[in-house]
C-alpha cells in the first residue's frame, strides 16, 4: 500500500491545470518549435542600443541586415544581392535584394537603410555602438555638428545603398553584420516601429509573443521545410542548473554546458554527444601599466611566468578552453609566437629580483561578482604566493568594476573580451591601440607608439598574406610585452536534444539563425 | 476604526517620502557609472557623456530628486536607462507574478505550519512532536537556494512530477516548487511559534473552563486555543509576507520566475536607476500595507486591542 501513495500524488498533480500549451509543451508536443533558452533578459531589442550577446543575438534574428554572419563566422549576404569595392577599397556600392518586405509590408529601400544608419551615428540619440559606422567619410563632422548629414552614407537610388570609408577598412562586411547595422521601419520619433508592443520586423524570424521575463515566440517568417523548424521559443533561465534540469526533462532542445557540469558531460557516453566550438573570446588578467611595478616588463613576464595556466586549464576550465598565446584566438591567426611563458617559478622570482622586487609585493586584482572568476583568481593568489606576491581579490558588482578599471584605478583586473566580427583586428586594435584606452577597449592602457604603427597599418591593409603575417607580428610582440597574464581561449560545450539535426555551434554569437535545424524524432508527450 | 485606518494610512506618505529620499541618496553616493551598463563594453568617452546629459545624470542630486517626485505625482516611475521602457510598465508586468508566488507561498507556509504546530501542541514530547519540530529546525536552516535545487532535483528531475522552472503561462503547476522553496522557511517559523502559543494558551484559564463546559476537545483547542494563540503566527505571517513580495530575488532566479525581485536584482546590477527606485518604492509600500493589514487582523483575532486602540 505504501507504494501507491506516490502514483496518488502524481495523478493528483496532473489533475493541475498545466496552462496553455506554449512551445512544445502542449498535447500533442509541437515538433516543429525549436526550445532554446537565453541567459537574462535582453536590454533592448533597439539595433542601435543591443550592446549585449542576448540581445544582438535576438536582434539579429528578428531584423535584416545587409549581410548576417553564417556559423563559421563568415558574412554572408542577407538583404546585400551584390556588392562592388571601389576607389582602392574605400567605396561600397551595394545593391539591394528587390522585393524585400518588414511585417507590416514597408518596403526595405536602400533610402531607409541610409536613415538607419545615419539614426547609429546621430548625437542626437546616442547610440554606444556609433563606433560601428564611424568610419564612414563624414560621421566625424556630423557627429561634431559640423555637417547636418554623413557624406559618406549615400542612397542614389531604392535599391543601391554607397557607403564610403575615410580610409580601407578590410574587416568592413563584418561590420554590416552587427546587430548595430540591422535595420527597421522607423516610427514617429525616429526609432525602431512596434505594433501591439512587439517590433515590425523583416528578419527571418518574426517574434510574435513577448512575456517579458519569461520568454519569446518566433515565427518563421517563410514556411519551414519538412522536418524544419516553423517556430522558436526562447526562454529567460538565469540560474545555468536550472537550465540543466528543463534540458535533462527534455523541455529544451539545447543545452550550454555550465562549467560546474562540464566534467560530467565530457565524461562516458555522454562525451560523444558534446559539441565543441573553440569561442572567439580572450580571458585575461589585464594589468594597470599606468601603475607601478606593472609599468616594469620584467615585473609583468615574471607574472606570466608564476602561474601555470594549464593546470588551470585543467582544473578550472574543466579542458574547455585554449591556452592562450596572445590576444589573437587561433582560428584568427596562422602562428603561434616563438617562445611561451611557461610555468616557472624560479625564473619569475629572478625576474623580480632583476626589477627590484626580491622580496616581492602586494597588488589588487579586481573582479566582477562571478563565483567562477573567484575561484580562477583564488588560484591564481596562491600562485602569486609562492613568488613573493600577495594579491587581493577586490570583488565589485559589475558597474563599480567597470568604473573602476575603465579609470585606470584597479592594478589588476580579471576580464574576457568577444569578438563584435570575426577578424584579428577586433581583438588587437580596440585592446592595444594608445587611441582606445579605457572604455575603448584598451583596459591595461598599453602604449607602444610603434605597435600604434602597426595596428594601423593592419586597419588599412587588405586581405591576404602579408595581412596574416601582420596579424602573425602584432599578436607575438604584445605577447611578449604581456600587459596582461595571458589565460585562455574559452571553448563552448553543447548538446542537442534527441532527435536534433541541422545544427552547428556559431563561431561568433550572432551566427546561428536556427533554419537549418530538423527535428528527426518525435517529441515525447509532456 | 475608520480614523484608525486614515491615520495609518496617512502616515504612509511621510514613509514613502523617507524612502524615497533615502535610497535616491544611496544610489548617488554607491560607486559606478549608470551609463556603463547601457555602453557596453566598447564606446568612446563622447557617447559616455551624451549618454549622461540624455539621462540627465550630470543635474545636481535635488534637481534630479524634484524631478522624480514631480513625476512620481503624476504616476509616472520613469524610464529605464537600460531598456529604454517605462518603469511603471516593467512593475506592472513583474509585480503581479511576485504577488502570485507571495500569496502561494503564504498559503503554503501557514497549512503547514500551522497544521504542523498543532500536531505537535497536540501531544509535546511525543514522537510526533519532535519529528515535526526536527522539520521545522531543518525549514528554518536550509538556504533558499539549496531546497529549490534539491526540490528541482527530486520532483523535476527523478519523480518527473513537476516543471523546474518558468511561469509556464500561469499553471499551477509551474507554482508548486518555487512556492514550497520560498514558504518553507515560514512553514517553519509558523510550525514553532503555533506550538509555542498553542501550548501556552491550552494552560489558560478560560480552557480549564471551556473544558469544564464539556465542550468538544476539538473545538477547546481549535476555536479556544488556536485564536489566542494566533497573534504571535500572524505577526510573522505579516513580516514574511511583506518580505515577499518586496521580491523574493533567489527563488524567482532559481525557477526563473519573472517576477519583481529578478527585476531588480537586474537593475542594481546595471545600475538602472529608475528601475530600482521604482521598485524599491513598490517593495516598501507593499510592506507597509501588509503590515497595516496584520495591524487590522489584531483587532479582528483579539477585540482588546481594538478597544486599546480606539
Amino acid at each position: 500500500m505504501r507504494r501507491r501513495a506516490p502514483h496518488a500524488a502524481a495523478l493528483l498533480l496532473a489533475l493541475l491545470p498545466a496552462g496553455g500549451a506554449g512551445c512544445g509543451r502542449g498535447e500533442p508536443p509541437d515538433a516543429a518549435c525549436f526550445r532554446g533558452y537565453l541567459g537574462e533578459e535582453p536590454q533592448s531589442l533597439d539595433p542601435a542600443f543591443a550592446v549585449d550577446q542576448t540581445a544582438g543575438t535576438l536582434v539579429s534574428l528578428i531584423y535584416p541586415g545587409l549581410f548576417r554572419f553564417d556559423p563559421a563566422g563568415q558574412p554572408q549576404p542577407d538583404l546585400a544581392a551584390r556588392w562592388e569595392l571601389e576607389a582602392g577599397g574605400r567605396r561600397y556600392r551595394i545593391h539591394l535584394a528587390r522585393g524585400r518586405r518588414f511585417d507590416d509590408g514597408t518596403p526595405i529601400t536602400a533610402e531607409l537603410l541610409r536613415r538607419c544608419f545615419r539614426r547609429l551615428l546621430d548625437p542626437a540619440s546616442p547610440s554606444p555602438r556609433r563606433w560601428v559606422l564611424e568610419r564612414l567619410r563624414g560621421a566625424a563632422a556630423f557627429r561634431d555638428g559640423l555637417s547636418t548629414d554623413v557624406a559618406g552614407l549615400t542612397a542614389p537610388d531604392d535599391s543601391t545603398l554607397v557607403l564610403e570609408l575615410a580610409a580601407p577598412f578590410s574587416p568592413f562586411l563584418g561590420l554590416l553584420a552587427m546587430p548595430a547595422t540591422r535595420v527597421y521601419p522607423l516610427d514617429a520619433g525616429g526609432g525602431p516601429l512596434r505594433l501591439n508592443g512587439l517590433p515590425v520586423a523583416g528578419g527571418p524570424w518574426r517574434l510574435t509573443r513577448w512575456d517579458k521575463g519569461d520568454r519569446f515566440l518566433l515565427e518563421r517568417r517563410e514556411p519551414a521545410p519538412p522536418g524544419g523548424m516553423q517556430r522558436l521559443e526562447l526562454r529567460i533561465i538565469p540560474q545555468p542548473f536550472t537550465a540543466v534540469a528543463e534540458f535533462e526533462v527534455g523541455n529544451l532542445d539545447l543545452l550550454r554546458v555550465p562549467l560546474a557540469e562540464a566534467d560530467y558531460w565530457q565524461s562516458g557516453e555522454r562525451r560523444g554527444r558534446v559539441l565543441r566550438q573553440d569561442e572567439l573570446v580572450v580571458s585575461y588578467i589585464g594589468l594597470n601599466l599606468r601603475r607601478p611595478p606593472f609599468d616594469d616588463l620584467r615585473v609583468r613576464q615574471a607574472l606570466n611566468h608564476a602561474v601555470d595556466v594549464e593546470a588551470l586549464i585543467r582544473t578550472v576550465r574543466a579542458h574547455a578552453a585554449q591556452r592562450s598565446l596572445g590576444p589573437v584566438p587561433p582560428a584568427l591567426r596562422s602562428q603561434d609566437p616563438a617562445e611561451r611563458f611557461l610555468y616557472r617559478p624560479e625564473r619569475a622570482r629572478e625576474l623580480l629580483t632583476e626589477a627590484g622586487y626580491p622580496e616581492g609585493f602586494g597588488m589588487e586584482i579586481w573582479q566582477k561578482e562571478n563565483p567562477e572568476v573567484g575561484r580562477l583568481l583564488e588560484a591564481v593568489q596562491a600562485y602569486l604566493a609562492e613568488v613573493g606576491i600577495t594579491a587581493r581579490i577586490v570583488v565589485r558588482d559589475w558597474g563599480a568594476f567597470k568604473d573602476a578599471v575603465n579609470q585606470g584605478s584597479a592594478d589588476a583586473f580579471f576580464l574576457d573580451w568577444l569578438a563584435d566580427y570575426p577578424d584579428a583586428e577586433n581583438f588587437l586594435v580596440p585592446l592595444f591601440h594608445s587611441r582606445n584606452l579605457g572604455g575603448g577597449g584598451n583596459r591595461a592602457a598599453f602604449a607602444e607608439p610603434y605597435v600604434d604603427i602597426l595596428l594601423d597599418e593592419l586597419q588599412a591593409s587588405p586581405p591576404g598574406p602579408a595581412r596574416a603575417r601582420l596579424v602573425n607580428r602584432l599578436n607575438e610582440t604584445i605577447y611578449r610585452e604581456a600587459p596582461w597574464i595571458w589565460l585562455w581561449h574559452p571553448v563552448s560545450l553543447e548538446v542537442l536534444g534527441p532527435g536534433i539535426t541541422g545544427y552547428q555551434p556559431p563561431l561568433i554569437f550572432n551566427g546561428q539563425d536556427y533554419l537549418e535545424l530538423r527535428r528527426d524524432a518525435a517529441l515525447p508527450a509532456s | 476604526m475608520r480614523r484608525f485606518l486614515l491615520r495609518r494610512l496617512l502616515a504612509l506618505v511621510p514613509v514613502l517620502l523617507g524612502v524615497t529620499f533615502l535610497s535616491f541618496l544611496l544610489l548617488y553616493v554607491v560607486p559606478g557609472d549608470p551609463v556603463q551598463a547601457v555602453a557596453g563594453e566598447r564606446y568612446d568617452e563622447a557617447v559616455l557623456a551624451e549618454l549622461r546629459a540624455e539621462l540627465h545624470l550630470d543635474d545636481p542630486l535635488p534637481l534630479r530628486y524634484g524631478r522624480f517626485l514631480a513625476d512620481l505625482v503624476r504616476g509616472d516611475l520613469g524610464v529605464s536607462y537600460v531598456s529604454r521602457e517605462p518603469v511603471r510598465d516593467a512593475i506592472a508586468t513583474t509585480f503581479p507574478h511576485t504577488l502570485r508566488l507571495a500569496l502561494a507561498a503564504m498559503l503554503i507556509a501557514v497549512l503547514l505550519g500551522v497544521g504542523l504546530g498543532v500536531a505537535a501542541a497536540l501531544k509535546p514530547g511525543s514522537p510526533l512532536d519532535r519529528s515535526a519540530m526536527v522539520l521545522a529546525s531543518a525549514g528554518i536552516s536550509v538556504p533558499v537556494f539549496w531546497l529549490g535545487m534539491v526540490l528541482i532535483y527530486a520532483f523535476s528531475l527523478k519523480l518527473r512530477w513537476l516543471p523546474p522552472s518558468g511561469y509556464g503561462e500561469g499553471s499551477l503547476r509551474h507554482l508548486i516548487l518555487p512556492a514550497l522553496t520560498l514558504g518553507a522557511a515560514s512553514a517553519a517559523l509558523i510550525a514553532r511559534m503555533t506550538r509555542a502559543a498553542l501550548l501556552d494558551a491550552m494552560g489558560q484559564d478560560y480552557i480549564r473552563t471551556a473544558r469544564a463546559k464539556g465542550l468538544h476537545p476539538a473545538r477547546v483547542l481549535l476555536v479556544h486555543g488556536l485564536r489566542n494563540a494566533l497573534l504571535p503566527v500572524v505577526t510573522v505571517v505579516g513580516n514574511d509576507f511583506g518580505s515577499y513580495l518586496s521580491g523574493s530575488v533567489l527563488t524567482e532566479r532559481i525557477f526563473a520566475w519573472p517576477g519583481l525581485g529578478r527585476y531588480t536584482l537586474d537593475a542594481v546590477a546595471k545600475r538602472d536607476l529608475p528601475a530600482i527606485q521604482g521598485a524599491i518604492l513598490v517593495m516598501a509600500l507593499a510592506f507597509v500595507l501588509v503590515n497595516l493589514l496584520v495591524d487590522l487582523s489584531y483587532a479582528w483575532i483579539d477585540p482588546r486591542t481594538r478597544r486599546e486602540g480606539s
